[in-house]
This record gives C-alpha cells, sequence and structure tokens, in this order.
C-alpha cells in the first residue's frame, strides 16, 4: 500500500490497475522471487522379467540314506548338459521341478538337476505308495 | 649588523612561514558501493537415478544419485523435484526424494542427494526378458 500511495493510485482513475500494479512491484522488489537454477536429470530402469540362471546339483546320494538329498546351487550359466530330463512344467514365473529321490540302490530320473537361481517358495516331500520325491517351486 | 641579522632573521622566517600557512589538507569522503546479486548454481548435477529391478522381486529397490549446490554467503534457498503424471517407467513406480528440501548458502558447494526407491513385488511392464526405460525429471533450485 506504500507503494500504492508513492505511486499516486488515489488520485488516478485507474486507482485498483494501479493498486495491482504497485503490488507486482513490490512484491519483485522483495526479492522473494530472485532467481531460480532448474537442471534435469533422468530416472532408468532396468527390468529383468527372467530369471538369473545358475545350476543346482543334487550332492552325491549316499545309498546307505537315500532319503537325504542335498540341493547345491552355484550361479553360473546353464551348462546345457545340466538341462534336465526330469519333468519340468513352467507355471507363471516360477518353475516347478521335481527331484526325484529312490529307494535304497534305486534311482529315478538323474542326478544332475537345474533349477534356477531365486527364492524358494515353497517345497514339500510327496510321499507316494511306492517312491518319495521332493518338490519344490521356485520364485523369481 | 645586529639590526640587519635581525632583519635578515625575521624576513627569513616571514618566508618560511608562508608554506606552512598553505599546507593544509582536505579529506575528501566517498564511498565504495557494490550492488551484489544474489544467485545460486548446481555445481554438480545430479546424474541418472538408475534402477535395476527383477519383476515380482521381494525386496525394494533403491537408487539414488547427489547433486551440488553453491548459493551466496547466508542467501535461503529451497529445492524442489518436479512433479510427474504417474512417477512410472516400464510400468514400475518409483518415488524420489530430496536429502534436503531448503537451505542456505555459505559460499561453497553443498552436496546433497536424490533418494529413489521402487516398491517390491511390482511385475511392471516387458515383453522381453529385460527391457529398460527412462523419465527425465528436473530439480529446481529457488532463491
Amino acid at each position: 500500500m506504500q507503494v500504492a500511495k508513492a505511486m499516486g493510485c488515489a488520485r488516478t482513475p485507474w486507482r485498483r490497475g494501479c493498486r495491482v500494479g504497485a503490488f507486482a512491484l513490490a512484491l519483485a522488489a522483495s526479492g522473494a522471487w530472485a532467481g531460480q537454477a532448474s537442471v534435469p536429470f533422468a530416472v532408468t530402469v532396468n527390468l529383468r522379467t527372467g530369471p538369473e540362471t545358475g545350476t543346482c546339483q543334487t550332492s552325491p546320494e549316499s545309498p546307505a540314506r537315500p532319503s537325504i538329498v542335498s540341493i547345491d546351487c552355484h550361479a553360473k550359466p546353464l551348462e546345457p548338459s545340466a538341462v534336465p530330463s526330469t519333468p519340468q512344467a513352467r507355471d507363471g514365473r516360477a518353475f516347478r521341478f521335481v527331484i526325484p529321490t529312490g529307494r535304497g540302490d534305486e534311482r529315478y530320473g538323474g542326478v544332475d538337476l537345474y533349477a534356477g537361481t531365486g527364492t524358494i517358495t515353497s517345497w514339500r516331500v510327496v510321499h507316494l505308495s511306492d517312491w518319495d520325491y521332493l518338490e519344490m517351486t521356485v520364485g523369481w | 649588523m645586529n639590526k640587519r641579522l635581525a632583519v635578515a632573521v625575521a624576513l627569513a622566517a616571514a618566508f618560511a612561514a608562508i608554506p606552512a600557512a598553505q599546507a593544509g589538507s582536505i579529506a575528501p569522503t566517498f564511498n565504495v558501493t557494490v550492488n551484489l546479486t544474489s544467485k545460486c548454481q548446481v555445481t554438480t548435477a545430479p546424474t541418472d537415478v538408475a534402477f535395476t529391478y527383477t519383476s515380482f522381486q521381494g525386496t525394494a529397490a533403491t537408487a539414488s544419485t547427489t547433486y551440488g549446490v553453491q548459493c551466496t554467503n547466508t542467501l535461503p534457498y529451497t529445492m524442489a523435484l518436479d512433479t510427474t503424471a504417474t512417477n512410472t517407467v516400464a510400468g514400475l513406480t518409483y518415488a524420489l526424494a530430496l536429502s534436503a528440501a531448503s537451505g542456505t548458502g555459505n559460499g561453497a558447494a553443498q552436496s546433497y542427494t536424490v533418494n529413489g526407491t521402487m516398491a517390491a513385488g511390482q511385475g511392471g511392464t516387458c515383453a522381453l526378458g529385460s527391457c529398460s526405460g527412462t523419465e527425465g525429471r528436473t530439480l529446481t533450485i529457488t532463491y
């Protein structure tokens, strides 16, 4: 208002416009909007939908203890020879694979099994009438 | 002789007194004025905030970048990021936050951080084994 008074807005026929102009002038003079500095940058996303490959192998099984199966996984590329011949189905974004176990010296399926790195979301031992097997679901 | 000597001494004294009478000093004053325009500048621009994400991963992804701001001593300033409609890249929603929203200049470069987070469990949008996306953002310093 002091600026408006100094500008003599009270004596002008266009008082309202004069006062608005005076307010803008006062705001600019206050230094509240002295300046800005802007700089661009980017947000980047590298989205992976496929699993990291790795190799999992069952440990050498002891014929004397056929119920114990150890699985050793390594984060290294899949060797073609490690592709399992056992039943394997892809369900959504998880592999379901079946690790056969045997009775005594008898063994079902192959010994070397490929799974995939990730998180074991569930596992169970399936008991059938004539054999048992371990089933795991791995998600990532 | 004494009279002549006295006259000579008197004259000498009189002439000697003349310059002394004219040796006055003057001390004009003047001002040194400075019109300082305050300013802020970004001394180190933020680099990319780079996320690496695997669909449906179990933990949140984080990424960050630092930047430097140099402002006139005692000059207050604020920092803000632009707003986007979705904050989404490759179908993944992210959030950015500044380590500080304001500061006061000290004449030297001051370092700040842009922190990014991407929540866990997102699938994203990608028809291939991997995809990449970019969204441009802007950091603004107001002073």
